[in-house]
């Protein structure tokens, strides 16, 4: 069930209504059947590869917490580790894997012994909801935390349906005890939640499908010939959609879960205002870059180990983080580019400041920091180049057309296209930026608390009408659903 | 609405949900009377679509000594490759000619189409239906749009197994039956978008063409008879007998041989009205449509071709329960 389709909002309404009717108890099985039945519309059969591990890692994590015995209590990890990690690297590398060794087979002759005889159906979510199992597994290992105390609790923070099929990422520390609590009615945040379903539907359905048109036009070659204004248009383009894309599933996610009385942790914080490739992982799909920072890079020795050591680990957490996101040369190439990017910016010293109030209160100027933002912007986009490209010779192909400068009239069309979707995006992140809002126009209070909130259902359907006009007429798929 | 803990001094938020919902049925009330009252008002080609299905569906079956009713079922090539005009002009009084054009129609959309018509009493002697091999065997369907105003709420389980709709698409397919704005969203894009940047059709056609292949699918003919017979069938059990025609194109039509064999096998008439490359290429305004100046020419070819079928006296099929 996507978010962005009618019947997640009959769906979302009806378990919202049925939800606050019950009492806390009931409300958890009543979300884990919800969960369950929101999953299995995708694909009934994988619910069993999900309720079969929630099962092993709640008895699994129940042994390590009960155990003095280090050795025992390691042998759960690693079981539990194999088992996460096995399932991820068979439904999603198995052929990413085969792949690469018929490739080099074939220089030796061989390639025909190798070929991939499986072609597997990755099971939505599994990237997601495996990190979560993992964290887990490793707090209740390290004793940072007590194991859920029932099943039905731990099945819950599993496969909670607003982050199941592609996060956030939550935290066990942070959404595990909401589950084993009761939560509570509160008006305020349930509206705020209502404003990011409406934002997340805009950034999806307007910004993120119509970019789309443009980029997959550019990127399939409907626009012509590429050169340096096409491959410009078309990475934009696709900047934008996979932002608008991935921010608004969060919003949608986030605001979902609000309506049901949880909290999420916030994904996206207006990444393309950010002045440093530190910055941008600060900003950019925060629930995995600090999963990464937890349980990888800290792990590996984080900064402990002289500067040689921070910045391979560096690279490495975000080579790793690279592949997570699919079984492509094109993800690992991606990867390495950030994780490069970042240990470089380190070595030579090159911090800027981290945030707007920062920036505030530091002498870094305006212009300074700009022009920094522009030049992030930049580096990230030759990123999403190999991150959209279907091969390496297609990133390669495609960045070749920055050799030729080109302007033909039509592109104008293109560019004021572009416009038109991603500069109220834009604005709006401005607007959060500034006023550091995790809620869409939350200290918008001129006149006084009650006012301020009709001020932002208004400003909430307009969006909403925004969204039924100029959704784009070809939805795209998440782009965050593949991984 | 209550909770097993609620906290109840947070009553401007409380009266704020109340007013965004509040909201949010008023946009969806307007935006759906707008789709329902304003869209055929100020736009030309649903204007067309309502008022051909009407003059379709109001076809009736007529005594022998009576004009024939003909309906010319079609997508935009029906519309563009046919001057209305000349060939009512053509086929004569002896004709009563009723179009039912749908741009970016296929074999589904016509399929349905035909059995809402019918279902609504319309009762055309011949079904003269045109369009590129293709049309004939493409599986897709026109979207929300095709739901909301070509398929009759009767059919909705079977156009969805039809479709291979999984349960995502076919409680869309619902919605799009209930909701005329769900249904048009597609010309309401099209339009406002237009009216912002005027040239904007064309260029959303560039970015969505997809790239054309010279494979041709393994299972094309047996779809293209088994397609063929059902159309073939539907208008035998309504009295109607199915003629079609293949339209020229710029380039060849890959689909063409297909559907030509099929229709032959199925006995059903077939027109070819212009050669391979009878049109040149400058005749065409893209892969297949003909420009304004070959609509005439085409309309003469066809209608001098389809006239002697449908003026032959032999009676139609006896009309048979469906």
């Amino acid at each position: 069930m996507y978010f962005d389709t009618p019947v997640y909002f009959v769906f979302l309404t009806l378990i919202t209504l049925a939800y606050w009717r019950l009492q806390w108890r009931a409300q958890n099985v009543l979300l884990v059947a919800a969960s369950y039945f929101f999953y299995g519309w995708w694909n009934w059969r994988f619910l069993f590869l999900m309720g079969g591990s929630t099962l092993v890692d709640y008895f699994l994590a129940a042994q390590i917490a009960k155990s003095s015995d280090a050795r025992k209590r390691r042998l759960f990890l690693v079981v539990s580790l194999v088992m996460n990690f096995g399932f991820l690297g068979a439904f999603k590398y198995f052929n990413f894997f085969i792949d690469s060794f018929s490739h080099v087979a074939g220089w030796f002759g061989h390639a025909e012994r190798l070929a991939p005889v499986l072609r597997i159906v990755l099971p939505a979510g599994i990237s997601f909801y495996t990190f979560q199992a993992v964290a887990y597994i490793v707090d209740v290992y390290h004793r940072k935390m007590e194991p859920a105390r029932s099943l039905l609790d731990y099945a819950l923070f599993i496969s909670f349906f607003p982050h199941l099929v592609a996060g956030p990422i939550q935290r066990p520390a942070h959404l595990l005890p909401q589950t084993q609590s009761p939560r509570t009615f509160d008006a305020g945040r349930v509206f705020d939640g209502l404003m990011l379903i409406v934002t997340g539907l805009f950034r999806k359905c307007v910004v993120a499908d119509n970019c789309a048109l443009l980029a997959n036009g550019v990127f399939n070659g409907n626009l012509g010939e590429l050169n340096l204004p096409l491959v410009l248009l078309g990475t934009y383009a696709f900047a934008w959609q996979i932002y608008g894309d991935f921010s608004g599933y969060s919003d949608i996610a986030r605001g979902s879960a609000q309506l049901l009385g949880f909290h999420f942790m916030v994904n996206f914080r207006q990444p393309y205002l950010a002045t440093s490739l530190s910055d941008l992982w600060r900003r950019w799909h925060i629930s995995l870059s600090t999963w990464l920072r937890d349980y990888l890079y800290i792990p590996l020795g984080g900064n402990r180990h002289g500067e040689a050591n921070t910045q391979r680990n560096l690279f490495l957490t975000m080579l790793l983080g690279g592949l997570w996101h699919g079984a492509n040369w094109t993800f690992v190439i991606w990867g390495a580019l950030h994780g490069a990017g970042l240990a470089v910016a380190r070595w030579l010293g090159f911090q800027p400041e981290t945030s707007a109030r920062e920036n505030a209160a530091t002498s870094f100027s305006t212009l300074k920091r700009w022009l920094a933002r522009i030049a992030v912007f930049h580096f990230v986009c030759l990123g999403w180049i190999f991150f959209r490209a279907t091969s390496v010779n297609e990133a390669f192909r495609f960045l070749q057309g920055l050799a030729r400068p080109t302007w033909l009239p039509q592109y104008w069309i293109a560019l004021q296209f572009l416009a038109i979707f991603t500069v109220p995006l834009f604005l709006l992140d401005l607007r959060l930026e500034r006023f550091q809002e995790e809620y869409p126009f939350e200290k918008l209070k001129p006149f006084g608390g009650a006012l301020s909130y009709r001020r932002r259902a208004i400003f909430a359907a307009c969006l909403l009408l925004a969204v039924l006009i100029f959704a784009a007429t070809e939805p795209s798929a998440f782009i965050y659903f593949q991984f | 609405m209550h909770s097993s803990t609620s906290n109840f001094e947070d009553a401007p938020a409380r009266r704020a949900i109340w007013f965004l919902l509040l909201l949010v049925v008023l946009v969806a009330l307007a935006v759906e009377l707008a789709a329902r009252f304003g869209v055929p008002f100020v736009n030309q080609n649903m204007r067309r679509f309502y008022d051909e299905l009407d003059r379709a569906a109001a076809l009736a079956a007529k005594p022998a000594n009576q004009p024939v009713p003909v309906l010319l079922l079609g997508n935009s090539l029906t519309f563009f490759d046919i001057d209305l005009r000349r060939f009512v002009e053509q086929l004569g009084p002896e004709c009563e000619v009723a179009r039912w054009a749908v741009d970016d129609t296929n074999y589904l959309d016509w399929y349905f189409g035909l059995r809402r018509l019918f279902r609504a009493g319309s009762r055309p002697r011949f079904v003269v239906l045109g369009a590129t091999g293709g049309h004939f065997v493409s599986p897709r369907v026109r979207g929300h749009f095709f739901a909301h105003y070509i398929l009759d709420r009767r059919d909705l389980f079977a156009a969805a197994a039809r479709t291979s709709a999984d349960a995502t698409s076919f409680s869309a397919m619902t919605l799009a039956k209930a909701s005329a704005f769900y249904g048009c969203r597609e010309e309401v894009y099209k339009r406002v978008m237009t009216w912002i940047l005027p040239r904007f059709e064309g260029f959303a056609r560039s970015l969505t063409q997809r790239p054309t292949s010279n494979r041709v699918a393994p299972d094309v003919s047996a779809r293209a008879r088994a397609q063929l017979s059902e159309l073939r069938d539907l208008c035998a059990a309504h009295g109607a007998q199915l003629i079609i025609w293949l339209a020229p194109t710029r380039e060849k039509d890959k689909y063409g041989a297909a559907v030509l064999a099929s229709a032959r096998e199925c006995g059903v008439p077939i027109l070819i009205p212009a050669a391979e490359h009878e049109f040149a290429r400058e005749s065409f305004r893209d892969p297949i449509h003909l420009k304004l100046a070959a609509a005439p020419v085409f309309t003469s070819l066809l209608s001098a071709q389809l006239r002697p079928l449908l003026l032959s006296g032999k009676e139609p099929p006896a009309p048979t329960p469906p």
